[in-house]
């Protein structure tokens, strides 16, 4: 089963256009959103909750209608968006009350628990909460009402290293069960490299590739060489060039590039970066 | 079992893993019909991605060396002296494509490499 | 939709002197008010009756004060960035948007049954508490749909300035000229306003999302 499905969405604004972006997330698995600051990730995000009609196309939630069904479907989710917004007068214990009443299946105890785990103050209100501690409220939040799929828009961002690594293997033990799964958009990169399966890029509102990470990596390597040895890889391999003066660095098509090229793994950062700012030959 | 990867090496995390299983059946350490942590457990204890760990089984078992029982998980093959040798043959491929490789960029001769592997399989012998 | 209107009645209490407190103090000075002008005459011997349209303007000051209040909660809100968070929670936009139209005319009722109170008194006629209820009904009508196309700011002023003007013009120059016909007037305006809900509910349901 596909716990998200968006076909064709278009999305236009006066500046900005999101044309055909078609993926699919299989239940169980986290999939990774990438893409720049205003690639139409948030916009994405917001469609799939319906807080943005989409212009034309359609995106299915646990294989439900994302327009038709959103308030059974929001039962079912959990979100954190970038813009944590919580009332500034709450506590840890009113957002509880709030969320008891919001859904069927808020889980008092599995709150709490994470209010413990977390060190989060009882009696403070949430305008004096700090950034990581407003984050760790939204995940409390968005994991208690037993979700069955999490959106999380830039969750981990302003947070320090420990507390990522926590956060990280909270989510892994959410989808451990093969049951849940995680739609995770960030710029941290290195983050979502550990954790996610499967890596759907955006690039000015058009999708660059949605795929599992390993045939991304089987995809995909680099060469560094001399810049005058750049003549010999063939040009179809060539996906992006980055020439620094004393040396090139190439991202490359694996299949395509001749057996005694000296090539090492591309991680999805230098992905990124060299389909898009060092791009050359496709046009993206 | 022992799993230990690396984040510095070039080889990807799903060959890492893929390895050291392989080296701990053809040794022994992990026995016929023992059972292999699930898919998704190995994922989690490894802060690895779940899809990265199943394609590791996938290639084990591809290979012989696991047997996957639906709904009750994967386990350890029967060893066979055909598997052993298979895999060393695939092995001394694998060096000799690098000692292509090397030999080719300081331009060594196939006469060449061919001494030095007869100097060095007397030493071993 | 009970667990919105929960959370705005809870910040509302929350916010003490800033809201549930103010308010009360608010509507008990209105009552005071009201029931302090029963059978009072001025110097000619002539009832309050008889000069609604001063009084009518006191009362309007005091309306607005209570109206700045419930204003304030969803400015309050749009300063937390709560909406997507609240919509990304299980509502629909129907009731998102429903909501906010029943916790403003809750807060508004102690003001509609004042009003009709101080009318079977005899110290208002029930025509200008008629036309005073109107207007009152009338402002969350402007004000929710131009808080979700603008911003809430920018709706607080563009309807202070609406009330103040409406009312100063139809007391002034409106309310004599229709005074005579009033029962056919008040059917007229009451059926506008019917409409006008119709339509400022479905403007805020499309803009809701739109910004």
């Amino acid at each position: 089963m596909n716990v998200l499905k968006c076909q064709n969405v278009c999305k236009s604004y006066k500046n900005f256009s999101m044309e055909n972006v078609s993926f699919e997330l299989p239940m169980g698995y986290v999939m990774g959103f990438i893409g720049e600051n205003g690639a139409g990730k948030s916009t994405m995000i917001k469609m799939m909750l319906d807080l943005v009609r989409p212009s034309s196309g359609k995106i299915e939630v646990f294989e439900k209608d994302s327009i038709k069904n959103s308030k059974e479907i929001k039962e079912e989710i959990g979100v954190i968006l970038d813009t944590v917004g919580f009332p500034s007068m709450f506590n840890t214990k009113d957002i509880n009350n709030m969320m008891k009443r919001a859904y069927k299946n808020w889980n008092e105890s599995t709150y709490w628990d994470y209010i413990k785990q977390f060190q989060l103050p009882e009696k403070k209100k949430y305008k004096e909460f700090s950034m990581g501690m407003k984050k760790k409220l939204a995940i409390a939040a968005a994991l208690s009402h037993n979700p069955k799929l999490l959106i999380l828009d830039e969750v981990t961002a302003g947070l320090d290293p420990i507390v990522r690594d926590e956060i990280l293997d909270i989510f892994r033990e959410f989808v451990s069960d093969g049951q849940h799964s995680i739609f995770i958009s960030s710029h941290i990169i290195s983050d979502l490299e550990k954790i996610c399966d499967y890596v759907t890029f955006l690039h000015k509102g058009k999708l660059i590739f949605s795929m599992e990470k390993e045939s991304l990596f089987d995809t995909y390597c680099m060469i560094r060489c001399a810049e005058e040895d750049v003549e010999a890889i063939p040009k179809s391999a060539i996906c992006g060039i980055h020439k620094s003066g004393y040396g090139a660095e190439v991202l490359v098509k694996r299949k395509d590039v001749p057996f005694g090229f000296d090539s090492e793994p591309a991680n999805i950062e230098e992905i990124m970066l060299f389909l898009t700012k060092h791009n050359i030959g496709e046009k993206i | 079992m022992h799993i230990i990867i690396k984040n510095t090496d070039r080889t990807p995390i799903y060959q890492q893993i893929y390895q050291q299983i392989k080296q701990q059946i053809l040794n022994g350490t992990l026995q016929q019909d023992m059972a292999l942590p699930s898919i998704r457990n190995l994922a989690q204890s490894l802060k690895i991605s779940i899809i990265t760990t199943k394609r590791a089984y996938e290639e084990l078992e591809r290979d012989g060396f696991v047997y996957t029982i639906a709904g009750k998980g994967c386990f350890v093959a029967k060893r066979n002296i055909e598997m052993l040798r298979e895999d060393v043959l695939r092995q001394i491929e694998e060096h000799m494509q690098e000692i292509a490789v090397l030999a080719s960029s300081c331009k060594l001769s196939k006469e060449d490499v061919w001494e030095m592997f007869c100097t060095i399989y007397e030493e071993e012998s | 939709m009970k667990w919105l209107l929960w959370r705005d009645f809870t910040l509302f209490k929350k916010r003490g002197l800033g809201g549930a407190a103010l308010y009360i103090a608010m509507i008990l000075i209105y009552a005071v008010i009201t029931v302090s002008f029963y059978g009072v005459t001025n110097s000619n011997g002539e009832s309050l009756h008889d000069m609604q349209t001063g009084a009518l303007t006191c009362f309007g000051g005091v309306n607005l004060s209570t109206i700045s209040l419930v204003i304030i909660s969803f400015q309050f809100d749009e300063k937390d960035k709560v909406k997507d968070t609240l919509l990304s929670m299980p509502v629909s936009i129907n009731n998102y948007v429903l909501e906010k139209y029943i916790f403003f005319y809750t807060l508004l009722l102690p003001l509609f049954i004042l009003g009709f109170v101080s009318s079977a008194l005899g110290i208002y006629s029930v025509e200008s508490i008629s036309f005073y209820t109107i207007g009152i009904a009338l402002i969350p009508l402007l004000y929710i749909p131009i808080s979700f196309i603008l911003d809430s700011e920018k709706a607080y002023l563009i309807i202070i300035f609406l009330s103040l003007a409406i009312g100063y013009l139809f007391t002034q120059y409106i309310y004599n000229l229709i005074i005579s016909n009033a029962l056919i007037w008040i059917i007229l305006f009451s059926a506008v306003t019917i409409c006008l809900a119709f339509l400022s509910y479905k403007a805020s349901v499309k803009y809701c999302t739109k910004k």
